[in-house]
């Protein structure tokens, strides 16, 4: 009965993911693709814990340990080469090429 | 199922239903900052009672393995979450005033009444 449970919030968590990849293969703006990603990360986190409480091994919990760190790490070494880019007098541009 | 296990799943299966709704949100909401605002409420929420549930649940577990793995588990559970909580805000913020910065403010801030929505641009793309 509770692995059946566990299956659908992992379902769940799966259809989360579907809807941010979706937004991150649309998004109007290179913005959006890292939101989404962002998204899709904290999601995966929660996922590889729900993974090892499944499969009956919470050791698991270490690599989404691991997964968290490097998701906020990965976000903002992309948001400093996205800030580092900018150049004022091309903010227009920016925006239409992106 | 004990009743620990019922309060462990209420809470992980609502958390899942907030996760859901925050992808949603995200799909179909029109602006970027309004996307912003619905990304943040999985990241913060639904992974906060996604771990909450996961706490309850792995007392459950208390039969299968000895009390000191069970901490274990529980202080790994919540060293995710504070982490999480406390680095998904400064990322949506950094995101948020990167793209203030790069000129995204002008679709919440229409100048000459052009441009006033994200939605014909997501015709075109």
């Amino acid at each position: 009965m509770i692995d059946i449970l566990y299956a659908v919030a992992a379902f769940g968590i799966l259809f989360s993911m579907a809807l941010a990849l979706i937004r991150a293969s649309r998004g109007p703006t290179v913005f959006d693709r890292i939101l989404a990603v962002n998204m899709f990360g904290t999601m995966t986190v929660i996922f590889i814990g729900l993974m090892g409480y499944l499969a009956k091994r919470p050791e698991f919990l270490d690599i989404a340990l691991v997964y968290a760190l490097m998701n906020f790490i990965s976000i903002i070494a992309v948001l400093r080469y996205s800030d580092f880019r900018v150049n004022p007098d091309e903010e227009v541009e920016n925006h239409e090429r992106s | 199922m004990s009743v620990v296990d019922i309060i462990g799943m209420v809470f992980l299966l609502s958390g899942t239903v907030i996760c859901i709704i925050g992808g949603i949100g995200l799909v179909r909401l029109p602006n970027f900052f309004a996307r912003v605002h619905a990304a943040s409420i999985p990241d913060t929420l639904g992974a906060g009672l996604c771990l909450l549930g996961m706490m309850f649940l792995t007392v459950g577990f208390i039969d299968a393995y000895d009390t000191m793995t069970v901490a274990l588990i529980i202080v790994k559970l919540i060293s995710i979450g504070a982490f999480i909580f406390v680095t998904s805000p400064i990322s949506g913020h950094a995101l948020t005033k990167a793209a203030y910065r790069n000129g995204l403010a002008g679709e919440i801030h229409p100048i000459d009444g052009q441009n006033e929505s994200n939605d014909s641009e997501e015709v075109e793309s």
